[in-house]
């Protein structure tokens, strides 16, 4: 009976230890594995550079700042660190959960929730663009490209509930004016909703969307041009854009975006398409501060994590296409963000240059890019989340003659359709 | 330094249990907490270290002269000169930043020596509770100022409590040794407590931010449960990791949280939320006022003063003294008022009744201030509210199905009876039933904590 109870003590004992040994024997294990592992200096996955080891020093260690960057140290170097990424979005996917990090999850595909917008920033964007266009007298193009939240409803969860801000959406289709027009691209790509026009890891659009975006450009720039016509100007031939005169060639199936990135999504890849022209590709040189290059395509990124680098390559402040496009008269001035690099492939065959612009990174004068490379029409091309977020597009826009923008007092004037100058 | 930060997890934590269980500290035990607690303390800024020792130092110093005082009258100045001291350090720290922050000083943002160190109100009042206890010789004075500074900063509490409570807690200050239930009820604590706190909390905490902005009643209405059970599983959790901290140091910290939404008033709700600030200020405030046993006038005034310092006790601004007086106010009417006859209501009505109280409550107390909270109860009765039903409100209950049956089921016995029901099918398997469990509940906080969603303490504001 003594040996009974004392077997069974022992054995309650040892049990209780199990619990406490493998508690402790992870957390050891963990620490000396991550200690030993090599730091890394890029994640691959998340697509973001990754904390070193801090050095301390004795005013950061008074602040805590020391602390701090020691404690990102070791969880950006932590073994296993994708993994566990990886395990986190399938544990929220097996539980039911529906979003992670403002990015909803749908059936293979990851929809990213809109940025609150600030009116403030997308009032002060269209206002720019209507007053550039009316000071310039230049025809000006506005393609500003809605989430795939906004126009692939179908591929949301239910009652996702997605940030919008219908005044903004007023006020864009609003901004058309003498020399300023909108493309409407919530309506073309809301008729468009069920193919491929989202890359389903990533926030861009895919070349098959910038393509049907392409061609309703030129379907309204003809349109625009012809009522510009008056009876006594003669037309000029020249060949409207449609999609089917372009050939897709398919670069990538192994594409995961920004979306992947944030959530760590396992089993969800996409596909990257280049299209070029069947008949009547023009030859061209695209210039930039990394040098001259005969190709828009990077195809050196379909071997790194970002493959949507593949179009123009890494944002630029500047890059300038010349081709040998039969249209000698039409120069562009492309105002964009990362949404027109994927666009640019079917602008080529029907421009002379183009002048590719991205304001985040652009610091010079508008006048003399208006003056210096003779431009004969402007497009805009921005995510609706840089322009309703992101003022660089208007701080760029204030530098036309010296300041574009009226007194500071009119600035909160709503955004107005002004016909004459 | 959190719980939750992965240094913490795989670094200090084994580090430190590993040290204090291999080596034959001895008598060392309390010394080698201590310098580890205030290491702990260091990691978050060399500042707050600073003011931790300055507030170890000057309670070491009066409660060795209240015990060595000859007369009652040097006690007494002694408390006085203390209690001054403290209640200005926590004055210049917690409340001068926000009541003055016209100051030049604050122009530019709180400046780093002036930014309130982790845990001040907590560490704060476990000295208070030495100062009390020894001036009222509930218990004699510690032995070294070392026994002070590991009752008062060991770094299982030091951040988020629970506070200490001297006189109860002085047995062991002298004697805590490990055993192998105590480290087994620790590690079980911990992982219970880093579960509600990762996995329940901090996905409450997302749903609780998505809400915030919405303008429906029916989500005006999530958003109070959402509030509520973010703070309960948010500090009931980060409560229980501390007492299996204490424990796998052989040191027993008393349950701060006792299933406190399945109260029958509001007056048992506070004897089962927060418990070591209910018992602080029962023993320490309430009783010197005489307590109940003084006239009704003069006891209502003293509810109103506990609450209202309680209120005060959470933050500087109004709205939390108005929470704390509306927390008051609800007990007075619960003992003047309704009390009686709520014992005849059946218990489903009165949980009904706890609950919708503190839901307001609770709103009161974490929102960003009284307009908004007036906000959401405005909603809730579709004043002020753009829709009954909006798809917000819609997706926080749909997005996280889980999070919510997990938070429901958390509140009430189910979690503790399914363990009973396990342990007493698997007999002795159990262990490593448990082991597994647990094991697969420490990879899901793991994951959690790494894509980066953890949220800090709700707690550590206060």
């Amino acid at each position: 009976m003594a040996d009974h109870s004392n077997r069974k003590t022992n054995w309650k004992r040892k049990s209780s230890d199990f619990l406490v040994q493998c508690f402790m024997g992870v957390l050891v294990i963990g620490l000396l594995i991550s200690l030993i592992w090599p730091d890394r200096a890029f994640s691959s996955l998340e697509n973001r550079p990754l904390q070193g080891f801090p050095s301390v020093s004795f005013s950061s260690f008074m602040d805590g700042s020391a602390g701090k960057k020691m404690k990102d140290w070791f969880e950006d170097q932590f073994v296993g660190r994708d993994a566990l990424i990886h395990l986190n979005y399938l544990a929220d996917k097996a539980s039911g959960s529906k979003e992670i990090k403002d990015v909803f999850l749908g059936s293979r595909t990851l929809v990213g929730q809109n940025k609150e917008p600030q009116k403030d920033v997308w009032k002060k964007n269209l206002k720019g663009m209507q007053l550039l266009g009316t000071k310039s007298q230049l025809p000006s193009y506005v393609l500003a490209v809605p989430g795939a939240a906004d126009v692939q409803k179908q591929k949301l969860p239910a009652f996702a509930p997605v940030i919008a801000d219908p005044d903004y959406r007023t006020a864009l289709q609003e901004i058309d004016n003498e020399y300023v027009t909108n493309i409407d691209l919530y309506s073309l790509l809301g008729d468009h909703s069920n193919e491929y026009i989202f890359y389903n890891t990533d926030h861009h659009w895919t070349s098959y969307g910038a393509g049907l975006s392409a061609q309703r450009f030129f379907e309204v720039r003809k349109a625009v041009e012809d009522s510009m016509r008056s009876g006594d100007d003669e037309e000029q031939e020249e060949e409207l854009m449609r999609l089917t005169q372009f050939s897709a060639l398919q670069v990538s199936d192994s594409f995961q975006g920004t979306y992947a990135s944030k959530t760590g999504s396992v089993g969800i890849s996409d596909d990257v398409y280049i299209y070029r022209k069947t008949e009547g590709e023009p030859a061209y040189t695209v210039r930039s501060a990394d040098g001259t290059k005969a190709s828009i395509y990077n195809m050196a990124a379909l071997k790194q994590k970002d493959q949507y680098e593949l179009f123009l390559g890494k944002n630029q402040a500047l890059i300038q296409i010349e081709t040998d496009s039969p249209y000698l008269g039409r120069h562009l001035l492309l105002l964009k963000d990362s949404y027109a690099n994927s666009l640019v492939q079917f602008l080529l065959p029907y421009y002379r240059t183009i002048t590719v612009v991205d304001p985040r990174y652009f610091y010079g004068d508008i006048d003399v890019l208006l003056s210096s490379y003779s431009i004969s029409e402007i497009m805009y091309v921005f995510g609706e989340d840089s322009l309703t977020t992101d003022n660089s597009l208007s701080s760029v826009l204030d530098t036309y003659e010296g300041g574009l923008y009226p007194a500071e007092n009119n600035e909160d004037a709503p955004a107005q359709t002004s016909q004459t100058e | 330094m959190n719980f939750t930060d992965l240094l913490f997890l795989f670094g200090f934590l084994p580090i430190v249990w590993l040290l204090y269980s291999k080596v034959k500290l001895g008598k060392w035990s309390n010394l080698f907490l201590l310098i580890a607690s205030l290491i702990f303390c260091a990691w978050g800024s060399g500042y707050a270290l600073l003011i931790l020792l300055v507030v170890l130092f000057a309670t070491w110093m009066a409660v060795k002269g209240m015990e060595a005082a000859p007369y009652e009258q040097e006690r007494k100045n002694i408390l006085y000169a203390i209690s001054a001291l403290l209640l200005l350090i926590l004055f210049v720290y917690k409340y001068l930043p926000v009541w003055f922050s016209f100051l030049p000083v604050f122009h530019d943002g709180t400046p780093a020596s002036l930014r309130m160190p982790a845990g001040l109100s907590f560490y704060m009042f476990s000295c208070f509770s030495c100062i009390f206890d020894v001036y009222y010789r509930k218990a004699p004075a510690p032995r070294s100022f070392v026994d002070l500074g590991f009752f008062a900063a060991f770094f299982a509490r030091l951040n988020m409590g629970p506070i200490g409570h001297y006189a109860r807690e002085y047995d062991q200050l002298l004697s805590h040794p490990q055993t192998s239930a105590k480290n087994r009820k620790g590690v079980s604590l911990f992982m219970q407590g880093l579960f509600m706190k990762v996995i329940i909390a901090d996905r409450l905490s997302v749903i609780r931010v998505m809400l915030e902005a919405d303008r429906s009643a029916f989500g005006a209405l999530v958003l109070l449960f959402a509030y509520a059970f973010e703070l309960y599983f948010d500090f009931a959790g980060y409560s229980r990791m501390a007492r299996g901290i204490g424990s796998l140091f052989g040191f027993e910290i008393p349950m701060n949280f006792d299933r406190p939404f399945s109260s029958l008033s509001v007056s048992e709700f506070w004897r089962r939320w927060h418990i070591s600030l209910t018992d602080w200020f029962r023993d320490y405030i309430y009783i010197p006022l005489g307590g109940n046993r003084v006239d009704q006038k003069r006891w209502m005034l003293n509810i109103f003063a506990v609450w209202g310092l309680t209120g005060l006790w959470h933050g500087a601004t109004l709205h939390y003294i108005i929470w704390g007086l509306y927390e008051g106010a609800l007990i007075i009417l619960e003992r003047t008022v309704y009390g009686e006859s709520m014992k005849k209501w059946p218990n489903a009505l009165r949980h009904v009744y706890v609950v919708i109280t503190q839901l307001v409550g609770i709103a009161i107390m974490c929102a960003p201030s009284m307009g908004s909270a007036l906000g959401v109860f405005g909603r809730v009765f579709m004043i002020g509210a753009s829709s009954f039903v909006s798809d917000a409100s819609m997706f926080a209950l749909w997005g996280a199905p889980m999070i919510w049956i997990m938070a429901l089921l958390g509140l009430t016995l189910w979690p503790s009876r399914i363990a009973a029901w396990l342990k007493s099918k698997t007999k002795q398997q159990y262990v490593y039933v448990q082991t597994a469990g647990y094991g697969a509940a420490f990879l899901l906080c793991l994951a959690s904590l790494m894509s980066s969603s953890a949220q800090v303490f709700l707690y550590a504001a206060f």
